[in-house]
């Protein structure tokens, strides 16, 4: 009976092995302030944190069978990649934290990798994920921010803002000013620019949901369309637009407004205009419900 | 990062197309009154040749909408000697709206891309996402076939697919 305790340690220690094989990583590049950074790994964690330094510090450790971490560049641009044998797949995940300059433009692209952003505010941050978790924080001027079934949680101070998905959620919250597009299959979206009026916002989705609440600029444009999902637009009672919605089979509801339904076959549709009718918004959806919220 | 995803877009002239379909331009002014003055200032045998002129316009409008659809459907057909695979979303029973012709062409040609592109491996991440974008295309069409002039049905299926075609290019190198 004794013997078990020491098998079970035993076994323990094998299967914690891969772990103590991965390899330790300390780097550091001189980058300029504005510099810009692209990072790419296919299977684990990136982490970025900004910081006020003029350089790049890369810490982590390379998963057992990863062939090597691979940085080149100079003081504008660098990049970091971490490269697989040819046939890779057996190969370890690798974590990768990274320091940068706060007013960096980054680039990070990954496959099966989450994926961790916070602080930076360069002109701009993309990201591009397969199946892995998006989370960032920070002001870049502009953001492109991609996943395929992972979900994104966003919360960015920006000029322009692109999220994309297929199976993942969207989550975006921040002072967006300018332009919001916002695109899923089954994923939902949302999005909460904080009271800020947003000059443009296009959401499409084939079954996800859209909900939106903010504010709309003086003259600005909102598009919302799905195939099955239901769409929420809550925008302030100060709004100044012309509404128009259309629904195959689905429902619609906007204050004050008259919903026009024919007499024989499917299909219903409005046109209103609140306040001076500056802006425009278009709501479309062939059997979700799409709702204008006041308030 | 999304470089390649106005390339897979749908034709500048095609969209441009597709959209002036749905525009309805209404007359300057109100016509009904001269007509009606017209109808009543002519002899009762006489009035049928203005009134089958009136009919004749739509009729041509309505010929000019299914020819250019057609005819953009035969551009994008698959080359004769392709055999037909049957899919979820494409061989309809009868497909005789327009748009509806379009989408099927525009399948057929997606897929013959899709068919160059060597295919990932199930274990794949992300390979759960290209069924999704599958099942999602056949809804569309579904969704097209109920409401045949709904332009952003059709709009909403060619970025489907052209997702579907980047994301399978995507995996497959992955």
């Amino acid at each position: 009976m004794k013997t078990l305790p020491l098998s079970l340690a035993l076994l323990t220690a094998l299967s914690i092995a891969p772990a103590f094989a991965a390899t330790p990583i300390d780097e550091t590049r001189a980058l300029d302030p504005r510099g810009s950074i692209d990072v790419s790994n296919l299977k684990g964690r990136i982490q970025v944190r900004a910081w006020d330094r003029p350089e790049v510090r890369i810490t982590g450790s390379l998963g057992d069978g990863v062939e090597r971490l691979q940085i080149e560049g100079d003081r504008s641009s660098l990049e970091v990649e971490v490269r697989y044998p040819r046939n890779g797949s057996r190969a370890e995940a690798t974590t990768l934290i990274l320091n940068v300059p706060q007013m960096a433009t980054l680039d990070i692209e990954g496959v099966a990798v989450d994926i961790d952003v916070q602080g930076v505010a360069g002109s701009s941050l993309d990201i591009e994920s397969v199946s892995g978790d998006i989370v960032a924080v920070g002001a870049p001027r502009e953001a492109d921010i991609s996943s395929v079934s992972g979900n994104l949680q966003l919360n960015l101070n920006s000029h322009k803002v692109d999220v994309e998905s297929v199976s993942g959620n969207i989550a975006l919250r921040g002072r967006i000013s300018g332009e919001i597009k916002a695109e899923t299959v089954s994923g939902d979206i949302r999005v909460d620019t904080r009271g800020e009026p947003a000059r443009r916002l296009d959401t499409s989705s084939v079954s996800g949901s859209a909900s939106y609440v903010g504010g709309l600029a003086e003259g600005g444009r909102i598009s919302a369309e799905s195939v099955s999902g239901d769409i929420r637009l809550t925008l302030p009672k100060s709004l100044s637009a012309r509404v128009h919605g259309e629904s195959f089979s689905g429902g619609l509801s906007a204050p004050g407004a008259a919903i026009d339904k024919p007499r024989y076959g499917p299909g219903s549709s409005f046109e209103h205009t609140y306040g001076n009718g500056a802006g425009e918004i278009r709501m479309e959806t062939f059997s979700g419900r799409a709702e204008l919220v006041l308030e | 990062m999304n470089d390649n995803r106005h390339d897979q877009d749908m034709p500048a002239a095609l969209r441009m197309q597709l959209r002036a379909l749905r525009t309805p331009e209404p007359p300057a002014r109100e016509l009904w009154p001269d007509i009606a003055a017209r109808i009543a200032a002519q002899p009762q045998a006489a009035a049928a040749a203005p009134h089958r002129r009136t009919r004749l316009f739509p009729a041509i409008a309505a010929a000019a909408v299914l020819a250019l659809a057609i005819g953009v459907g035969w551009q994008l057909r698959p080359p004769a000697a392709e055999p037909a695979q049957a899919s979820a979303t494409a061989a309809p029973a009868a497909p005789s709206a327009p748009l509806v012709i379009v989408a099927d062409a525009m399948t057929r040609e997606y897929r013959g891309a899709l068919r160059e592109v060597p295919a990932p491996r199930l274990a794949t991440p992300g390979y759960d996402s290209l069924l999704e974008l599958d099942a999602s295309a056949a809804a569309v069409r579904d969704a097209l076939v109920q409401a045949p002039d709904s332009v952003f049905l059709l709009q909403r299926l060619q970025h489907i697919h052209a997702r579907r075609l980047a994301l399978t290019r995507q995996l497959a190198s992955a």
